[in-house]
Order: structure tokens, then sequence, then C-alpha cells
């Protein structure tokens, strides 16, 4: 499989998927190689076979296996690494137990994934009555400064500020931040900072022990080819004894990593893939040989669509760009209103239920981008094919 | 099709289940189990999601979701428009603790029985927001009537006008209790108490209708008792509720309503829920609860009876009408020669992980009131000899010192 060429030829031997449809989202849901779903239904069969068994005895075994492989992958203590269902309860789980004192704010952007913001929101509402502030970031992009000044102006502004959220790579727009200058400015101004890693782990390289947040959340079931859900959630040593799940359970008082194993009797199966995921992963050929894939590949589509449709690329720096997604700007089209979500959503289901395409559409400054993903098993084709389409649509 | 004639016990299980050899099952109560035809159906499912991600989340869940709502709420006697899904009991009760708006020094009242993970989250709750106290009333052998339950429980609320919130259970546990809730309830609403009915067990095995129960809250497993995939749950939430009771995940639906909310939690695997409808039709195929409630009765008092005169041992003393239909305890001897069996959760915990371990007999065993008591399960796949290799078993440990 360590020969196994990206593209068709990957998509046919280890992929499975619904015939004639083409899939360029890969980052909203991920994908499952075949030989990891045939290993989540065997681990389906050895629990039920045995539910006693497997509830009082293997879950733990391999729950401490997978933890360690993930933590190993993110350069984490697996002391300070657990596993929650997705980056949204990871999120939920730490916003939720701050001990937060009246009128503290919190700092997002404006490319914020819209539940954490909604988490956010709800935070303010019912714990704190203070404000959610949104700091902007707006194309084009000149450099990372410009980033990291539009954070530290906010911060400045409003001392009141508790804690940040920023994202490792932006949902909407694919942006990677620059993370390790973020967090100092964070720090120096004593303020807790949180970052959804929602699309890192396996997009781009962590150590989270040198990067030091306060917490950090990122999905294995995007970019690392595990079942859903799946993602993990770091707690720094200094937070572990207030940071408690959402689910109080059985290990109440036991310590963060017992509390998070235990959330009721439930299906825990998809973290335990983790270990057979990074094997995959490392089979064909690790995060350099995709990036070197999936980046030559959106270079070319990219270009390929937005001269087709004769828009500008959204100027970004080249460090800020995600490995394996990025935007195009669409036109403005008939039927979709352009920067509402009701004109993405639209969108979206048409090139899905009536060209089967399966994409992702975001608005942000008042347009509307196209976001394309980018894996192993994309090839150019999946993109000519998305293009003709976009071409073919009634504009304004 | 109807399955009416088929016979339970080792004919069912041959057809219908699919356990590992050697392995002796009394302890449905603790993890349920799943027939193959669901086992199959899910598998099945997951294919489909997995082959079409973006159709499945985007779109193809939603009518999963409200039919697997509808036929929960049709199953429970519930209107759909109060009944969400969640991943199992202790989250549906996480879930209204940790929303409801407590004032300072709001107290809330549980049972001596109550679940181990139910009473955490109770203390969980009164630690973080308001620092109120937790009571518990006792539930102790032997237990005359319902009236006595009742009775403790109403002295319990007027010796603490604080309390807030009852937190009682359908069926208890480690005890295998059937509660008088109807009552219960009454007395709770008398005082303007609140009322949250751990109804972890009910599903399958108990009658419920939750439009005239009216509780403020129920949470019931559908993974215990109704043959789903774990986790999978209900949570009914009485409609004067619903404007505050957001689910422990906020996300994409903050603020767009009771069924939206509860609806999306991140990006998971929510196929458990989606095999309700078809798991109900099993159940119903099996004969439905009058047919499999008989049997398990039947079973459970026969094996109970055999073990108590084998152990020399007796069964605790309680009204039929608080007999749970498909688990019931028998008082284990002293195994006071043995160290690691000691009369505490430990004990009870290595002495029936030694039973597994060992000697490949799933079962439950729990401490109640200074003693060790075994909780047998029965459901449509155990017969006789099940419970007979656990009596030749124990007998046997005990013969040994």
């Amino acid at each position: 499989m360590a020969n196994a060429i990206f593209g068709a030829a990957m998509k046919k031997e280890c992929f499975h998927f619904e015939e004639g449809v083409t899939f360029l989202n890969h980052g909203s849901y991920g994908a499952i190689p075949i030989k990891i779903r045939d290993r989540q239904k065997q681990l389906h069969d050895e629990l039920n076979d045995n539910p006693d068994l497997f509830y009082r005895q293997t879950e733990y075994q391999l729950y401490t296996q997978a933890r360690d492989a993930a933590a190993r992958f993110v350069g984490a203590n697996p002391e300070n690494l657990v596993f929650v269902q997705n980056a949204t309860t990871g999120v939920n789980s730490v916003l939720k137990a701050l001990p937060w004192r009246d009128g503290d704010e919190i700092l997002t952007t404006v490319h914020t994934y819209r539940a954490v913001a909604n988490a956010c929101r709800k935070v303010a509402e019912f714990s704190t009555g203070g404000h959610i502030h949104q700091f902007d970031i707006r194309f084009p992009i000149k450099d990372e400064q410009q980033v990291v000044e539009s954070m530290t102006s906010h911060l400045d502004k409003h001392p009141k500020i508790r804690l940040v959220v920023l994202d490792h790579i932006t949902s909407p727009t694919a942006l990677v931040f620059p993370l390790s200058e973020m967090i100092e400015e964070c720090r120096k101004r004593g303020v807790l900072v949180f970052i959804d890693g929602a699309h890192a782990p396996g997009q781009v390289e962590i150590n989270l022990e040198e990067l030091q947040p306060d917490f950090y959340t990122g999905n294995f079931h995007k970019w690392v080819f595990t079942p859903r859900g799946c993602a993990i959630l770091w707690i720094a040593k200094q937070h572990h004894d207030w940071c408690t799940p959402l689910v109080t359970s059985h290990m109440y008082k036991k310590g963060v990593q017992l509390e998070y194993f235990m959330q009721g009797t439930r299906d825990n199966i998809p973290y335990f893939l983790v270990p057979e995921a990074l094997k995959f992963f490392s089979e064909i050929g690790g995060m350099e040989k995709i990036h070197q894939y999936t980046k030559a590949l959106l270079d070319n589509v990219t270009s390929m669509i937005s001269d087709k449709l004769g828009t500008p690329k959204p100027e970004i720096p080249k460090s800020m760009e995600a490995p394996y997604m990025r935007l195009v700007l669409l036109p403005e089209y008939e039927g979709y209103p352009a920067g509402t979500d009701e004109g993405a959503e639209r969108l979206i289901l048409d090139l899905m239920r009536k060209h089967r395409i399966n994409t992702a559409v975001c608005p942000a400054q008042g347009q509307l981008y196209l976001r394309l993903s980018a894996t192993v098993y994309n090839q150019l084709s999946d993109y000519e094919k998305i293009a003709e389409v976009l071409n073919a649509l009634p504009r304004k | 099709m109807t399955l009416n004639d088929v016979e339970f016990g080792a004919e069912v299980r041959r057809k219908y289940f699919h356990f590992e050899e050697g392995f002796t099952f009394i302890n449905h109560g603790s993890f349920g189990v799943v027939p193959t035809s669901i086992r199959e159906k899910r598998k099945q499912l997951l294919d489909v999601v997995n082959d079409n991600p973006d159709v499945f989340y985007r779109q193809a869940w939603k009518p999963l979701m409200s039919t697997a709502i509808q036929a929960a709420a049709e199953f429970l006697g519930a209107d759909p428009n109060n009944v969400v899904l969640v991943q199992n009991a202790t989250t549906g009760i996480n879930s209204v603790l940790k929303a409801f708006p407590w004032k300072k020094d709001d107290e809330i009242l549980a049972t001596t029985h109550t679940y181990r993970a139910v009473e955490n989250a109770c203390r969980k709750s009164a630690e973080f927001y308001k620092g109120g106290h937790i009571h518990q009333f006792e539930i102790g052998f032997p237990i005359k009537n319902e009236e006595e339950i009742v009775r403790n429980m109403a002295s319990a609320l007027d010796e603490h006008p604080n309390v807030r919130m009852a937190v009682l259970d359908h069926i208890t546990s480690p005890s295998a209790l059937l509660l008088p809730i109807k009552k219960m309830i009454e007395e709770c609403r008398k005082r303007r108490v609140l009322v949250l009915i751990d109804g972890a067990h009910a599903p399958g095995q108990a009658e419920i209708n939750l439009e005239e129960l009216c509780p403020d809250f129920y949470t019931g497993n559908f993974h215990k008792w109704v043959y789903t995939p774990r986790g999978s749950a209900i949570l009914w939430v009485h409609k004067d509720h619903q404007g505050w009771c957001t689910p422990l995940v906020t996300s994409h639906m903050y603020n767009k309503g009771f069924q939206l909310e509860y609806g999306q939690q991140g990006t998971r695997d929510d196929t458990p829920y989606f095999l309700i409808p078809d798991a109900i039709q099993f159940y119903k195929d099996m004969g439905g609860m009058d047919k499999i409630v008989k049997y398990t009765k039947k079973l459970l008092d026969d094996a109970c009876r055999m073990m108590a005169e084998r152990l020399q041992t007796e069964l605790p003393q309680i009204p039929q009408s608080m007999e749970a239909a498909g688990m019931r305890l028998v008082l284990l001897p002293d195994f006071d020669k043995f160290e690691r069996y000691t009369k505490t959760w430990e004990g009870s915990e290595n002495l029936y992980n030694d039973i597994m371990n060992i000697h490949k007999i799933n079962c439950a065993v729990y401490p109640i009131q200074g003693e060790l008591f075994l909780r047998l399960s029965a459901n449509i796949y155990n017969e006789m000899d099940d419970y007979v290799k656990l009596a030749d078993l124990l007998v046997q440990l005990l013969k040994k010192v």
C-alpha cells in the first residue's frame, strides 16, 4: 500500500464511496478507509458478543492505548490528553466547566466556527453576562502580523477578556493561524487561550507540550481517517482540577483521565481506531507526502477554477494556506444571495442533490467562497466537474 | 412478521443472538444485548453514512431522527414533541441537572439506592452551582408495602423544605425495585417539588405512559431492555421546562428550540438512535411486553428460589408489585474466608470480575445494607441452566474453604 498512487487508484483500493458522486469536502465530515471501517465492525462484534467483558475491562485498555498513540501524534504528554466525541464537545467541556467571574468576556474571530461561537454565547448568557468580542480578519491578508495585531489591539481595548478562542485552521476560510506568536501575546496579557484545532490533526504539525496553550481540541475523524466521533482535548496541567467533563458519572473526583473516560454507557469505539488510523496514515506516506500531493493539486485546481470563473484569488500569505483546503471566490449568482448563510446552504444542497458534487460553500466579507478539500483519494478530474457546473450557473 | 411461537431460552438465543462461546450471560441489566439482526442493520447503516457522509450529515439523518423519536415516543406513551434522544440515562440526568436554574441553598432529594453516577451528578450540581445539600432517603429491606416508600419520601421532603428537586428511580439499579412513582410524583407535586425520574431500566421492562405520568423530566435507556445498540436513550422534558432545558453540547442549533438543539451535538455517530424503530419491532416480534415479562418473571421466580436454597440464604422481602420484570436480588452468603470479597463496592467489583474472568459467568453483585447481593437478570435468551451454572460455581467456591 505504500506504493499506492494518490488519486483514483487510492480511492479504488482503500476507500468505498457511493457511485457517481464527486467528493470535494473531506474537511466537513472526513472519510473512512475500508480497512478502518472493517476493523470498527469487528470491534462492534467483539463488544456485542460479550458486553460485560468489553465494558468492564477491554474498553479501558483500548482507550489508554489509543490515547497514548494520539498523544505521540500531537506531541502531548498523555496525562494531559483525553478523548471527546468532537471538537465542539471539547470546546463545550472547557467553557462550561470554567469558573467564570461575573462580567468575564471572551474573544473569538469573525471566522470562528458557528457552533463554537454559539457555545461562547451560551456561556456568556449562562455564567458571565459578559460580552463576546470578535476580531476581524479580512482578505487581503498581507502577512501573519496583520492577524496577530488584530487580536492584540482587541485584547488591549477590552481588558475584561478572560479567554481567547483561536482556530488552528479556520473552518470557513481555511487559514492557518500563527499560533505560537498569538499564544505568547495572550500570555503577556494574562489571558487564557483555547485553540480550536478541529481541522489540525493530520493536516499540520502539532506539538502541544511545546505550544502550551491552556486548552486544545482537535478532531481525528477529519484528517486522520478515524470513524466519527473521535477527537482529543488537551488540558494544561494547572487546569486539571476544575476542567471536568460535561457528563458527571462514576469517576466523579477521580481525576481528569478517569472522569473523561467514563461518560455513561455508550459507543466509544471510534476512539479505539486511532492506532489503526495512524498506521494507515503513515503507510500511505505520512503528512509530508500527502502535503506534496494536495498542495500541488490545490494550487492547480484553484487557479483553474478561478480563471474559469474570472474571479481573483483570495490574497493570503503562503504560510497561512491550509495544506488540504483552499478557497475560491465565487461570482455573484442568481438565487444564491452573496455573503449569506442562506445562499451558501442553498448552493451546497443544489450542488449535492442536482449535480452529485459534495463540497462546502462559506459566506465571508459579503461574498460566497467555495471551500475545496483535497486529500489522498482526489484528483484533477474531480475539480474539472465542479468548475464546469459553477461556470454554467446564471450570474447576477 | 410475528414470531410468537418461537421458544424463549436456548432456541431464541441460537436464532436471534450471538454470544462469545463458553460464557454465561445473566446480566442483561448492565449493558443490554443487541440481537444479530439489529447488529447487521447498524453495520449497513454505517456503510450508508460512510459511502456518502455529506448527504447523510446534511440531510438523511433528519428523517431518521424524527422517525426514531416518533417510535420511542409511541412506545412510551409520550408526545414526540417532548422527547429527545440522548446517549444514555446518565447523560439525560446531567442534561437536566446542569441546565437547571438552581438558586442558592436549593437542595436535591435522592435515595440510598440511587445509581452511583446519578448521585455523583447531583453532587456535582450542588458543588458547582449553589452549594446546596443532597439528601438521600432510606430504602431498606424488608419492604412491607409501597406506602412505606412513599411515606419515607414524603417525610424527607417535609424535613427538608429546601428540596427543589427529587431524583427518583423508576426501577432502582442495585436493588431492582419498581418504585411507586405515580404516588411519589403526586406527593412531590403537593409540595411543589420538581421530579426527575431516572427510568434507566424502565423502557421494555415496565409499562410507561409519560403523558399520563407527567413528571417534570424522565430519562430511560433503550439500549438495556429494548435491544438497541449503545448508547441510545430518551429524555422527556415537560413543555414548561423546554425553554431552559438545553443540552450539554451547545452547537449550531443554539436558541433554535428544544428539538433542534438536542438533535445536533457536533459530528459523531448517532446510528444507535436510528435503530430504535427496528429494535422496537424486534421487541414486538418476540411477543412484546406481556409475553416477555411473563417469561422473565417466571424464570426469575424459579432461579432465585433455586439460588437461595442452594446458597442457604434468602430473598429480600419486597412486595410483589415492586418486583422488576427482568431483574431480581438474591442475598449472598458470607465470603469471609475470601479477603477480596468484602461487603463493600470494592468487594462486589472483585467478586463479579473474578466470576467473569475466571469462571466466565457474567452477573452483577451489589453491596446493600452491609451485605452483598447477586442481581440476576433474565431475558428471552436465558433459561434455568444459566442460573444453575452460577449456583454450582458459588457452592463450589464456598465449599473450598
